[in-house]
């Protein structure tokens, strides 16, 4: 599955594409090796969310081949699609199973379900974690709450 | 014995001055003022009790209580049962409180790193054309937020965009960036995991929702200096409103009002109060409280 003339492609598109403002002062820490490539961490993000949207919008799992298909207009290298699922996976915001000889990826939740996780911890209705988050004010009619709470059961319980 | 009663004297102004925060009206006019006490005297507390616990414990070996800690391995067996057990204690508690807060940076770092993930896969930035910086989540409640971190976000839901008018949004916006560029979070997360070592505590719940209130009235005050003080005191009054407007069945949201109403009064009626004298005066305790304690670890006898 892996392609060996993949990385090579991705390091040249890189180069050519991809060149920092002078003035912008970049730093090691945007930057994060993965797979032996160099990845910039905020494109890096922009991908994840590019990515997630085409699982989102598939009813069935994809291989990375049919993600890499979906995203062509962005001129990505396979192996790049490849890493972001992998990343993905391995925050635990994409489930992968085998067929065959290729993983399938799908989304572990739906966007409305981590919309209503970001919202509970936003409301501090998670139970007794710390509040990792400062609030200026809240405020939720119990229809809401119960709605929030009924999303993240079905998301946990799928 | 000495070295303890110096301990408990320094731990009994700290609990002086808290005391003191605790009752005093004026920590609402100087919520800046305040937080400092709180955390000199919440830190010379802790300090002397583990101090009080340890120099009493390793008295009879006569000396400074660093090189008695450093003794204690090969000469422990010289210390009767109550002495044995006071270091024990001194020990496990100072442990303890570290440990605790550790875990608790770590939890929250991986709540924060989950929220991050989440908000760039689901959240939208706002239009940049007002100057915006805040990230959108598309959710009828109303919520505005601060995660904090190396690169904080601001977060309103779509919620409270509807919610709130142009003016109010750029109010509340200006004090979630204070929350951020101040590094509110750090103040209050040490509170908080003393919290949740002992979540039974009234006391300790007390004094954590004063330290989460002043450190929202310090974000106020920022916001005022830009955005004036009636916008950001109807946006508190709308998500006031608005949480309260639903009928109340089992289970109903505790919406947090005094604390909200607290802030919305001394926003409309600002009291002015001065700085009470007493203010460096209690300072002063409770940092010499802080340094006598850390001072009695290292000082030979």
């Amino acid at each position: 599955m892996i392609s060996v003339d993949g990385t090579a492609t991705s390091t040249a598109e890189r180069r050519k594409g991809h060149k920092p403002h002078p003035c912008a002062r970049r730093s090691w820490l945007n930057f994060r090796w993965t797979h032996g490539e160099r990845v910039d961490v905020a494109k890096l993000g922009e991908l994840e969310r590019a990515v997630m949207e085409v699982l989102w919008a598939r009813a069935e799992p994809a291989t990375v081949r049919a993600v890499h298909e979906e995203l062509s207009d962005r001129d990505l290298a396979y192996t790049t699609v490849m890493t972001v699922l992998t990343r993905l996976a391995a925050k635990g915001v994409v489930r992968r199973k085998r067929s065959g000889r290729a993983w399938l990826y799908a989304p572990a939740a739906t966007r409305e379900e981590y919309v209503a996780e970001l919202m509970l911890e936003a409301l501090e209705m998670t139970g007794d974690r710390d509040s990792a988050l400062v609030r200026f004010a809240q405020s939720v009619t119990n229809d809401e709450a119960d709605a929030l709470r009924k999303a993240l059961e079905r998301g946990e319980s799928p | 014995m000495t070295l303890a009663v110096h301990h408990v004297a320094a731990g009994t102004a700290a609990v002086l001055v808290s005391l003191w925060l605790l009752r005093g009206r004026w920590t609402h006019s100087h919520p800046r003022a305040a937080l400092v006490l709180w955390q000199l005297s919440s830190l010379a507390l802790i300090v002397s009790v583990v101090g009080a616990l340890l120099s009493f414990g390793l008295e009879p070996f006569g000396r400074g209580l660093l090189p008695a800690l450093v003794d204690l391995p090969w000469r422990f067996q010289e210390l009767d049962l109550w002495h044995l057990g006071a270091v024990g204690l001194g020990l496990a508690v100072g442990g303890w409180l570290v440990v605790n807060q550790l875990l608790c940076l770590r939890s929250t770092a991986r709540a924060r790193a989950r929220h991050r993930l989440l908000l760039q896969l689901v959240a939208t930035q706002e239009s940049e054309e007002q100057g915006r910086d805040a990230l959108v989540v598309d959710h009828p409640v109303a919520v505005a937020y601060c995660l904090p971190g190396r690169t904080p976000h601001i977060v309103v839901s779509a919620g409270a965009r509807q919610l709130l008018t142009d003016e109010e949004l750029d109010a509340v916006l200006a004090h979630e960036r204070a929350h951020a560029r101040e590094r509110h979070h750090l103040v209050v997360a040490p509170f908080q995991a003393l919290r949740r070592l002992l979540p039974g505590s009234a006391l300790l719940t007390r004094v954590c929702s004063t330290i989460e209130l002043l450190v929202e009235m310090c974000a106020d005050d920022r916001a005022v200096r830009s955005r004036g003080r009636e916008p950001l005191a109807s946006a508190l009054e709308r998500f006031r409103a608005n949480g309260n407007g639903a009928g109340t069945p089992a289970g109903a949201m505790p919406v947090a009002d005094a604390p909200v109403q607290a802030r919305i009064q001394r926003l409309r009626a600002p009291e002015g109060q001065r700085l009470p004298l007493a203010w460096p005066l209690a300072c002063l305790i409770a940092a010499g409280a802080l340094v006598t304690s850390v001072s009695l670890f290292a000082v030979p006898l």
